[in-house]
């Protein structure tokens, strides 16, 4: 108690010296360091980063900022802010996974535009309390294979806020959360990635007022087998927006690869998912797929993996034109067009689900359209009734974040 | 029942941070201020970029294997902490991506050991029955469970590939046959000792960055050092080069004599190398042997034998591993210099896949 309120008084006046303003160039407020591009930049952000203290706020002028590796961080309480015009180009990187490599705590990256990351954009490992706010990330070259596979990438995080991001060209998925838990993805565009933004071995994740469009597939929930953190479960989808993602897959390899192209969402083997309240349009595969693991990989090694799809609750969307011209593994099913729903048919047999509560419950979708495909018994007995999932489920509440 | 004796046994902890607000200098440490030393330099002088290079194709190539799947990364992957997240390693004749989903029909006796800061060590193996990084690489290469090469014919075969060929005389100009089994260990290790890892939010608080650590996390710290945990993970390298028997058990069906069967020193016996404790979070499982799921249990698993991680000669209580856990994890991590996979590798193998980017 002590000790924070001793730093609460002194810290501010300490700071007060370094901090200037002039005009629109540089980040308003507070700014422990304010680095400006220059002949090089690799060494000049990657000294403030080692050279940061607990809490900095270290702000970024306008203009371009050129890289030829990895910055990495691993200082706790960093905020990393720019303005409208500050770019980080990593278009000259020869070395290193990810532009930047964050592994502190309360880290806040805001404001600026990120580009070219040969590698994944911003990846943030094993930290608490991580907002990424207002960034630009893309590529220039478009959304082509050799771009870098996630953008906003936190992995293993507590607490990850994700708003107000612009992400286009992602060969794998654009705002990417894995293995992480208490999250938000709200208000951001994503575009012409693979995979819009995907919620992967994740608890308690919140998606909402997101617009999704142009990418190979919207927005992916997904549970897979043989990660270091599984189990993922309980995530609300709600209010995006989610139309014409019917980019041809472009990418690399991975799970990603096998997701067709035109399918505005999926969830696959995720427990516990209600996603209400969005607006689901012109996707030509489908515009809402539920499947178990068992359609890429049918006897999973990993022992403890559900490869089931549980307790799945879509209520009070609007669905339109999804379907007209299925693609990829959709074929599959002999059918065209598709429906705006998609269920695989695959359940658990070796559990009993007296109360319903494990069911895939489907309400109040105005005119939406909905298919079993039979998958287990290799498409024989489709089904358009949409009866046998009329229930509910308990609403999921939101998230709150602790920071 | 719990808050009194919690309490009183934290009561030093408290009153040692609540007098640090007040003290003028440096951070509060349970022991002596001790930056991370420099990494020494290995006795044929300092890497070449070159080498380091060459080192790290190498390590990531299966062509160091019989079966041509596996490689180094297998067992020491980015994902698992430069570890393989099973209990005992799954080399030649394994199948699957390395980590949690690997199976195969034999695997090693022991826990694969993590490489990070590697170039501080001067035992290698739980065991330590090498002496240098150099040596320690051509045990796993011809081990019949983890790459089971023959040396030999892997000079022979590196020297087919004329990308390696010109990797190795540029690496090593000074060489009259600059492709050879020995030089390729001296391009791991090269490459080994770049796998440092001193900029952990410990290293920061050191520097006078009090806030680097959480309230939570020094807690933690002075319960590690309370328990007795730092005698022998030292800092600031949290390990150290002494045997020790924590009383482990013995896996069934494996005979392991430990520290014993390199000295033949019947004291030794049961004996293992103090590993380090930096970048622990993504090692699990844990111990020697793979037997502890959870630092938790990792923690607890030390114990009866040592007479040291008790507290007040009490086990310790849940909130107090925790607390040690929490400063093993946030205190200790720092993965600034994490080795990129190369996409591809002189031998036109396919690099081991691994991570969260697993191909099905």
């Amino acid at each position: 108690m002590r000790i924070t309120a001793a730093i609460a008084i002194s810290l501010p006046i300490a700071l007060l010296g370094a901090c200037s303003s002039d005009g629109g160039d540089t980040p308003p407020g507070l700014c422990a360091a304010t680095l400006a591009p220059g002949a090089d930049d690799q060494t000049t952000l990657q000294a403030a980063f080692i050279g940061a203290t607990t809490g900095d706020r270290l702000c970024l002028r306008a203009g371009t900022f050129r890289f030829t590796d990895e910055l990495s961080l691993t200082v706790h309480g960093i905020t990393l802010v720019g303005v409208e015009d500050t770019v980080l180009d990593f278009a000259g990187q020869v070395a290193g996974g990810n532009g930047m490599n964050i592994t502190g705590d309360d880290f806040t990256a805001e404001n600026f535009t990120l580009k070219n990351a040969p590698g994944d954009g911003i990846r943030v490992s094993g930290a608490s309390n991580v907002t990424f706010r207002g960034l630009d990330v893309s590529w220039d070259a478009g959304s082509v294979t050799a771009n870098g596979a996630y953008a906003i990438y936190p992995v293993t995080c507590e607490g990850v806020l994700v708003e107000d991001c612009d992400v286009a060209g992602a060969s794998d998925a654009g705002i990417y959360v894995g293995q992480s838990t208490n999250i938000i993805v709200r208000n951001n565009k994503v575009h012409g990635n693979v995979a819009g933004i995907e919620i992967e071995n994740s608890t308690n994740a919140e998606v909402h007022d997101n617009e999704a469009y142009d990418n190979t597939s919207g927005i992916l929930v997904f549970n897979l087998p043989d990660l270091p953190v599984g189990d993922g479960h309980t995530t609300l989808v709600h209010h995006n927006i989610i139309r014409d993602n019917n980019r041809e897959n472009f990418a690399g390899g991975g799970v990603v690869a096998a997701v067709p192209h035109g399918t505005g969402v999926i969830i696959l083997a995720n427990d516990n998912v209600e996603f209400r309240n969005n607006t689901v349009t012109g996707n030509i595969s489908t515009g809402f797929a539920v499947a178990s693991y068992k359609v890429l990989e049918p006897n999973p090694d990993d022992p403890d993996f559900d490869a089931y799809p549980e307790t799945v609750y879509v209520h009070d969307n609007m669905f339109s034109d999804n379907g007209s011209d299925p693609q990829g593994l959709f074929l599959l099913s002999r059918t065209a067009p598709l429906e705006d729903m998609i269920w695989d048919g695959y359940f658990d047999a070796n559990k009993v689900d007296t109360d319903g509560s494990l069911k895939i419950c489907i309400k109040n979708n105005g005119a939406a359209t909905f298919r079993n495909v039979d998958w287990p018994n290799n498409f024989a007995t489709q089904s358009t009734d949409v009866a046998p999932h009329a229930c509910e489920h308990p609403a999921i509440p939101p998230v709150t974040l602790a920071f | 029942m719990r808050a009194p004796r919690d309490s009183a046994r934290h009561a030093g902890v408290l009153a040692a941070l609540a007098l640090a607000a007040c003290a003028p200098a440096g951070p509060l440490l349970p022991w002596a201020a001790e930056p991370m030393p420099a990494a020494p330099t290995p006795a044929t002088g300092p890497a070449t970029p070159e080498q380091v290079e060459l080192g790290r194709l190498l390590f990531h190539d299966p062509v160091m294997s019989s079966d041509r799947l596996v490689a180094c990364v297998t067992c020491h992957g980015q994902v698992w902490g430069l570890s393989d997240g099973l209990p005992q390693s799954i080399g030649v004749g394994g199948v699957g991506p390395a980590g949690t989903g690997r199976t195969g029909p034999t695997h090693t006796r022991r826990n694969a050991q993590t490489i990070w800061n590697a170039a501080y060590r001067e035992t290698l193996f739980h065991d330590g029955r090498a002496g240098s990084l150099e040596a320690q690489v051509l045990v796993p290469l011809e081990d019949i469970t983890e790459l089971g090469r023959d040396p030999g014919e892997l000079e022979a075969e590196l020297r087919t590939i004329p990308a390696y060929v010109a990797l190795f005389a540029a690496a090593f100009p000074d060489e009259a046959e600059p492709v050879s089994t020995l030089i390729a260990a001296r391009a791991i290790a090269a490459f080994e000792r770049t796998l440092l890892s001193d900029r952990a939010p410990y290293d920061q608080y050191l520097r006078g960055d009090e806030r680097a650590l959480s309230e939570g996390a020094r807690q933690g710290m002075f319960l590690f050092a309370d328990a007795g945990c730092a005698d022998c993970h030292a800092p600031p390298l949290f390990e150290s080069a002494r045997f020790e028997n924590v009383g482990v058990p013995p896996l069934d069906g494996i005979e392991d004599r430990g520290r014993a069967e390199v000295t033949g020193d019947p004291a030794d016996e049961g004996r293992f190398r103090v590993p380090t404790l930096r970048n622990l979070r993504e090692t699990a499982p844990y111990l020697h042997t793979g037997a502890a799921p959870t630092m938790a249990d990792a923690i607890r698993a030390h114990g009866a034998a040592l007479g040291g991680t008790a507290l007040g000669g009490a086990a310790l209580q849940d909130d107090e591993v925790d607390a040690i856990v929490l400063f093993l994890s946030k205190a200790l991590t720092d993965k600034s210099r994490e080795p990129r996979r190369p996409l591809t590798v002189p031998s036109g193998l396919e690099v081991p896949v691994d991570g969260y980017r697993v191909p099905r």
